[in-house]
């Protein structure tokens, strides 16, 4: 009687989309459909195009990765959901997937269309740095979120990176630098990409040492 | 009874974590990124290679290089603008070009004629060649926490990868300045705003004069004067807070106002005498309170440090003081009735994400008058140290910004009030609203 | 060891320095069992214990025959319904119990079957369209019942079943819990006295982490025969009264109060002899064993 895990996992999926996923998503299309309104798209060259993707698009990471605990922030809906025999730390890591998952359908998507409209970027390149950046922004909420157990101090610890970075340049942040695309280098953004997929595998044993500690 | 709550709602405030943060932030952001950074006041000497630069509506100089920069434009047909203090690339239909024709030609009295047939053989490479250095959009950072948006001269290369019959662009002979003005918003109007013909940026991107020795030593003593030191480094000093104090509250706003429904408390506050209006100003008087602290502290810092700084000579030692008030308070204000209405209105952290955009937005839009100009920005611009002439120029515009600003916080907060009032009295279910009788007598069995 | 009995031996557990459990050793066979203690006594931990939601610190307790380590195969045999029970707040009563029963590894078919039938036992068939939030108290805990048997567990741990449910409800819902009790061991926590009394058979008394009495609700009652006695008294010696002896239950009428005390010997010449009931006896029980009289006057 019982379903094959990836049955399960299907279906947590979408239930999860449609009650939890679906405002946050929404928040980040709505942010996206807004940047031609802020920003000129079309003819940007190599840096110029960078600045939309990297102090704007980026921040739908923010969006996407920082609220992921949110839906059991009361203990008693955490309670039930973890006296179920499905580990609950695996529906955040399926959680996990689908913000990445929409993360890069977005950015992937944004790039495309900057490129359509004639801005000399480079698909590959562009695509991986507004979505490593993308991703270490939100890790770092995701980071924030789950050892605080608050959601606003979830959204504030990138929001204060991102204010940092455009305050005070490259001379702090070194190879976390978020904007250097604009400046023509590339390399900062495997170490964001880096430092972001570690901050969430940290935040999961955080979660899990926790929980084992209870 | 007033003042047991607020000491109660204060001491609230500070056990909160983002709170605790924010004021990490603003010590530390203040300590050593602002303070440090107050360079010292030279007098000018005569005869000195350099005084920088000043931005002057002088019409003789302002008319010929605006002139050339629109046609260069008006050649490439690829006119820069920044209408939300971004780099935008607008390119004109048929129609708006020809009338752009028209604008060009009662400017340099060239018959339309010429300019239509310039603009027919104008290159695709206008654009590129115009942003190819990369330096257009180009947000350098200054390392001061400044960014230095680079727009280059108009005048430059455009005509000549224009190709085209004009090779000279004059002004026409008797246009007035006033004429010139009127053509210039009808340019503006046509590129869709925020163009460099714009009456901000025409000074600002036409009318570059060196200084003087007797303009910079005026500059001087307005700021020994008028400032008495310390006012020229309380601009700067509100500048910096005020990037920070325009989100971060926020965040505090949010989290305070989500913890009574996430303790459960919701209906213990709502059965207390405590009137609604009480309630909030009191909870939102301490915020203000509190985050303002921090603030103060940091201002005192500076005065004292200024003191020392110019030993011997007279400063305002509460220059800081009057400024974090007068100039930053309603931004922290604004930005935490944002946070203390929305999330009343929803218990969702939307605020975050409003006034996130809302401060992204002010960021660029400030930099279009980055040493001072103020318009309608939630945190105002001065980063820089003096300029005490713009500050006395705008200053009614600074001053009717900050009632507004101060005005529209105690709007939020009374729309909260009524809302609370509302959700108070079961008028309005925002969230998760479960009659909690039954909640309340467990506790007294339980008690 | 049996398999159909929860076997608790030697259990420890503490929350930083405080230890909330001490050697604590308990075996809980088919049917109702009842925990009884005052707030903080550790039924909630010891509970939670068991639905794996916290980790001992040391001893052993086998349920049905598996260790509790293997997290996994306990959560497939247990339902548990926590103190103050709540879901997604906007997913729909169907949404929430399917959701669930996902998680709990169950098939579509399976659950197709039972929701109904569960939401019909709670009397919640009429509100399946509701949300969450939309629920009322008791609603919203007839929703935590069924969600905890959704899939048919062998326990069921109730944490304060009845806490919040008016007179009607709470009396509905016990006698629902019998009914479930009737193939499987449900274990329930209370400071009330007469859920237990209506309900169990087996019940334990905790006092701060420690096991103070295991056995039948027969034989505590027994405990306190020939110490419990009534007696009127002029208001005015109420005070006097209080403070010699236990008073578990007073009724004022006029001038005179008829007071329900417990007492070793026959505390007055006309005081008279009562039949005892759990509710004398669990008091007298924790007053044995040095609970302060203080602290239980609190209780009451």
């Amino acid at each position: 009687m019982r379903i094959t895990a990836f049955q399960r996992y299907s279906i947590i999926a979408a239930a999860n989309l449609r009650h939890n996923f679906l405002p946050h998503l929404a928040l980040s299309v709505l942010l996206l459909l807004l940047a031609p309104v802020i920003f000129g798209l079309t003819g940007l060259d190599a840096r110029a195009a960078a600045v939309p993707l990297e102090m704007f698009v980026a921040l739908i990471g923010i969006v996407l990765l920082t609220p992921l605990f949110a839906p059991e922030q009361n203990p008693e809906i955490r309670e039930v959901v973890e006296s179920k025999s499905t580990n609950h730390l695996c529906v955040c890591i399926l959680r996990i997937a689908m913000s990445l998952t929409a993360m890069a359908v977005l950015v992937t998507s944004f790039v495309f269309v900057m490129k359509a409209n004639g801005c000399a970027v480079d698909l590959s390149t562009y695509i991986f740095g507004t979505y490593a950046e993308s991703l270490f922004l939100g890790a770092l909420g995701l980071f924030a979120y789950g050892i605080s157990d608050n959601i606003a101090v979830g959204y504030m610890l990138p929001v204060m990176v991102y204010a940092f970075n455009f305050a005070s340049g490259p001379k702090y942040f070194g190879k976390l630098y978020l904007f250097s695309m604009a400046q023509g280098s590339f390399e900062e953004k495997n170490w964001l990409f880096g430092t972001g997929i570690a901050l969430i595998i940290l935040t999961m044993f955080i979660k899990k040492g926790v929980r084992d500690r209870r | 009874m007033y003042g047991v709550l607020f000491l109660k709602e204060c001491k609230r405030t500070v056990k909160s974590i983002p709170y605790l943060i924010l004021v990490v932030m603003l010590l530390v952001f203040g300590y050593t990124q602002i303070v440090p950074e107050f360079s010292m006041i030279e007098k000018p000497e005569p005869n000195q290679a350099s005084y920088g630069v000043k931005y002057e509506e002088i019409p003789g100089v302002i008319m010929p290089s605006a002139a050339k920069s629109l046609y260069s434009e008006f050649a490439a047909n690829t006119y820069v603008a920044y209408p939300l203090g971004f780099y935008k690339n607008v390119k004109l239909s048929d129609n708006k070009q020809a009338r752009m024709a028209d604008i060009l030609s009662e400017l340099t009295g060239t018959p339309k004629e010429d300019f239509m047939k310039s603009a027919g053989v104008k290159p695709e490479t206008g654009s590129t060649l115009r942003i190819g250095d990369g330096s257009l959009m180009n947000l350098t950072p200054n390392g001061d926490g400044s960014y230095k948006l680079t727009i280059p001269k108009g005048q430059s290369s455009g005509s000549e990868s224009a190709g085209s019959a004009i090779t000279d662009v004059t002004v026409a002979k008797g246009l007035t300045y006033e004429r010139f003005r009127e053509l210039m918003k009808q340019a503006d109007k046509l590129i869709g705003g925020g163009s460099m013909y714009d009456g901000i940026y025409l000074t600002r991107q036409f009318g570059r004069v060196p200084m003087t020795y007797d303009d910079a030593l005026l500059q001087y003593n307005d700021i020994i004067e008028k400032d008495r030191i310390s006012g020229a480094y309380a601009r700067v000093f509100c500048d910096y807070f005020g990037l920070v104090l325009g989100i971060f509250p926020v965040f505090i706003a949010v989290a305070l106002g989500m913890r009574d429904r996430r303790a459960g408390m919701l209906d213990l506050i709502y059965t207390r005498k405590a009137s609604s209006i009480q309630i909030v100003f009191t909870r939102y008087l301490a915020m203000i309170v509190m985050m303002l602290l921090p603030v103060l502290l940091m201002a005192v810092y500076a005065a004292i440090s200024v003191a020392g700084k110019y030993s011997g000579m007279e400063t305002d030692g509460l220059a800081f003081v009057k400024y974090s008030l007068g100039w930053l308070l309603p931004t922290l204000m604004a930005s935490t009735a944002v946070g203390v209405f929305l999330t009343e209105l929803t218990d969702f952290p939307i605020a975050i994400a409003v006034q996130g955009l809302w401060w992204f937005l002010g960021m660029f839009a400030g930099m279009k008058h980055l040493d001072g100009g103020y318009g309608w920005d939630l945190f105002l611009r001065h980063n820089k140290i003096g300029n005490t002439q713009v500050f006395l120029d705008n200053f009614n515009t600074l001053l009717t910004n900050r009632i507004l600003y101060a005005g529209l916080s105690i709007v939020l907060i009374l729309l909260t009030v009524w809302i609370y009032e509302l959700k108070r009295r079961g008028k309005l279910h925002a969230y998760n609203r479960i009659p909690k009788i039954f909640n309340h007598r467990r506790r007294k069995s339980a008690a | 060891m049996s398999g159909n009995e929860i076997v608790i031996r030697n259990l420890n557990k503490y929350y930083g320095k405080k230890q909330a459990l001490s050697d604590v050793n308990l075996v809980i066979k088919h049917g109702m069992f009842g925990l009884l203690g005052r707030n903080g006594a550790g039924k909630t931990t010891l509970m939670k214990t068991l639905a794996t939601l916290l980790n001992k610190k040391s001893g052993e307790i086998n349920v049905c025959g598996t260790p509790i380590e293997h997290a996994r195969e306990i959560r497939r045999m247990t339902g548990y319904l926590p103190q103050d029970f709540s879901m997604y707040p906007g997913m729909t009563v169907a949404e929430a119990m399917d959701y669930l029963g996902v998680l709990s590894d169950m098939g579509g078919v399976e659950r197709k079957l039972r929701i109904p039938d569960l939401l019909e036992k709670v009397n919640l068939t009429g509100h399946m369209k509701k949300k969450v939030k939309a629920l009322s108290g008791g609603m919203k805990r007839r929703l935590g019942i069924a969600q905890a048997l959704l899939h048919d567990p062998k326990v069921l741990i109730v944490d304060e079943p009845t806490a919040g449910l008016d007179p009607e409800e709470r009396i509905r819902f016990r006698n629902l819990l019998c009914e479930i009790a009737e193939d499987r061991i449900v274990i329930l926590s209370t400071h009330i006295v007469g859920d237990i009394e209506a309900t169990c058979e087996d019940i334990a008394i905790l006092n701060e982490g420690r096991l103070l009495y295991t056995g039948t609700v027969h034989d505590l009652t027994a405990s306190a025969k020939d110490k419990v006695f009534s007696v009127t008294v002029p208001r005015q010696n109420l005070q006097i009264i209080k403070d010699r002896y236990f008073v578990t239950g007073m009724l004022t009428t006029g001038s005179e109060c008829h007071v329900r005390l417990i007492a070793d010997q026959k505390p007055f010449p006309d005081a008279e002899f009562c039949e005892p009931n759990v509710e004398d006896a669990y008091m007298l029980y924790l007053h044995r064993n040095g609970v302060e009289k203080q602290k239980l006057g609190g209780e009451l």
